[in-house]
């Protein structure tokens, strides 16, 4: 009896190793997968016999050639450009995202459902739909090409309110009561918002920065079509992709790899750092809510 | 005049809410319901737009690109979904087994969804020609590579994303739950289709919409992989671009030199709004009968 219970959970123990052997074996396959782009693109930034497309990875000849070019191109601009739209988004759009997500889940007054659905609804439409529009508005206003800084900035501000869905989710998560008790206590409503609930969701907080200033970093279309053919103005997606054109591919495509690699250092760094949250902000958010 | 100043909130209301607004305006009311109007217009410049009414429509629906872009692009939509939340849920899954290291496994899977979708779209670009090259052939020369290319990137780009929310979910299954099916004597699969799928159907629901508004929206990754390549050129000089999706497609009729181009492009704009926000739609109708439910 007591022999059978035995082997039957060392046959137990035998089978969760396996599977738990073949678990890893399918996980690091995977991740071997998921990172060679990653390794692909460091490597070809790396190559200086050739500046064009080979069909090879590992560099015959390594050096720091592509990234001295880098520094001598626009991409200095380009970079500091996306930088500078970047950091004013993820400023004014948090500030405009919390705002709303709190009014939203704090106060109840008419409209508030239909202005919900509306604002839901305009949040999916298509960049293109307004893109003709925008770049005569912006034109107007004086804000395209070489300063197309401001005017890009201001556009992606604007539409900012919309994505009020996943922090009212989460503030949705924090109980009333709390608001209650210190409103009862004497607080306004703005103490309320930042001594009792912004203390509360921050990891909502550190995901609306982060998203906010990771939307600008790579986005590309709308940027090209405000840009429009002026190196002054263009962010890195646009920059770079003009490298790739037909006329300057042989040329310039070591250097792209070289700029990509630039481009992913700082969003990566600020993930790692604060993955914590961001995972948190995203399922607590979207799951919950 | 005593209630104002006794009330310092609503003299500053339009300081606050000011610039807010005008930005709002600017930036999106005013370009969004004249994009609307102009959808209705034939114009090369917006100054002297003529109002035609729905013949952009009519053109938008008789365009054969147009219509071909749509089933390519459901069909993408379609593939990409069943493949992405598959195995980002079996991801997940794998992940909250005990595993050791899964943070690590976490970030690396998260990664691509931290760089912007064109310079992705050249890096994997560079991949499959430096794998087809040896087989004397590139991602442009046939549409059904350009079709699985984009597959192949886009769950690699997503997964990270969508395993994420698995796993939350996973991880809100009751534990009680799980040990009664255990003690009832259930196997492994029969205690994952029973019990914790049922209790992870929030996650799936989020993460098929996600997954289906992404597939339908997609622009960079598309312009970059194959920029709609490889063409059919019909008998009467007009081409299809076998492997354009809709957003591609639209932008394509913008940057067309034919003068009612631009008004045929808005109104594509307008039914590609329209069939996302019904999508959304659908969506939020289905997370409101389930809330119900419970």
């Amino acid at each position: 009896m007591n022999e059978t219970l035995e082997k039957r959970s060392m046959g137990l123990r035998a089978s969760r190793t396996i599977s738990n052997t073949i678990i890893y074996v399918i996980l690091i396959v995977m991740s071997v997968v998921w990172l060679i782009p990653f390794f692909c693109i460091v490597l070809q930034s790396f190559r200086i016999e050739s500046t064009w497309q080979v069909g090879y990875v590992i560099p015959r000849q390594w050096g720091w050639d592509n990234y001295r070019a880098l520094w001598n191109s626009d991409f200095k601009r380009w970079y500091l450009n996306t930088f500078i739209i970047a950091l004013a988004v993820a400023a004014l759009q948090t500030i405009i995202v919390l705002c709303m997500s709190y009014t939203l889940s704090r106060f109840r007054f008419k409209m508030r459902d239909g202005l919900m659905r509306f604002m839901l609804i305009l949040g999916m439409f298509p960049g293109m739909l307004t893109m003709i529009i925008l770049y005569r508005v912006l034109k107007d206003l004086g804000l395209t090409q070489a300063n197309a800084v401001p005017g890009l900035i201001l556009v992606y501000v604007a539409s900012s309110g919309m994505g009020y869905y996943v922090s009212k989710g989460f503030f949705d998560t924090i109980p009333k009561s709390l608001d209650e008790a210190a409103r009862v206590d004497g607080a306004t409503r703005a103490q309320v918002l930042y001594k009792i609930i912004l203390p509360l969701a921050k990891p909502i907080v550190i995901y609306t920065i982060l998203t906010a200033f990771m939307a600008p970093w790579g986005d590309f279309v709308f940027a090209k079509y405000v840009s429009f053919g002026t190196s002054a103005g263009m962010n890195v997606a646009v920059g770079m992709w003009s490298w790739l054109q037909q006329d300057m591919i042989g040329q310039k495509y070591t250097m792209f790899c070289a700029g990509g690699v630039i481009v992913a250092i700082p969003v990566t760094i600020l993930f790692m750092c604060l993955q914590k949250y961001y995972v948190e902000g995203v399922t607590g958010g979207a799951v919950k809510g | 005049m005593k209630s104002i100043f006794k009330n310092p909130l609503r003299r500053w209301f339009w300081l606050f809410l000011g610039p807010v607004t005008a930005a709002f305006a600017i930036g999106f009311v005013w370009p969004f319901f004249q994009g609307i109007y102009l959808s209705f217009c034939k114009f090369k410049l917006i100054r002297n737009a003529k109002l035609i009414g729905f013949g952009n429509y009519l053109s938008a629906l008789k365009d054969p690109t147009f219509m071909h872009a749509f089933w390519y692009t459901a069909l993408f939509a379609i593939t990409s979904l069943l493949f992405i939340n598959i195995l980002g849920f079996a991801a997940a899954y794998a992940l909250t087994q005990g595993i050791r290291g899964s943070n690590l496994y976490r970030t690396v899977f998260f990664m691509p969804n931290l760089i912007g979708g064109i310079v992705l779209g050249y890096i994997w670009s560079m991949i499959f020609d430096g794998i087809l090259s040896r087989y004397g052939t590139s991602i442009l020369m046939e549409t059904k590579f350009g079709f699985w290319g984009l597959i192949i990137l886009m769950c690699w780009q997503q997964i990270g994303y969508m395993m994420i929310i698995y796993i939350a979910g996973l991880q809100s299954v009751p534990e009680d739950m799980l040990e009664a099916a255990r003690i009832d004597g259930a196997t492994k699969s029969q205690t994952l289709f029973r019990v914790t799928i049922p209790n992870v159907m929030p996650s799936i629901t989020i993460c098929t919409f996600l997954s289906l508004t992404n597939g339908f929206k997609l622009f960079d990754q598309n312009l970059a992989l194959t920029g709609g390549q490889p063409f059919i050129i019909n008998p009467d000089g007009s081409n299809i671009k076998t492997t354009e999706m809709l957003a591609l497609n639209i932008y394509n009729t913008f940057y067309n030199s034919n003068s009612a181009s631009k008004g045929v492009a808005q109104a594509k704009a307008v039914l590609f709004f329209i069939l996302v926000a019904g999508i959304g739609l659908a969506q939020l109708a289905y997370t409101r009968k389930r809330e119900v439910q419970q």
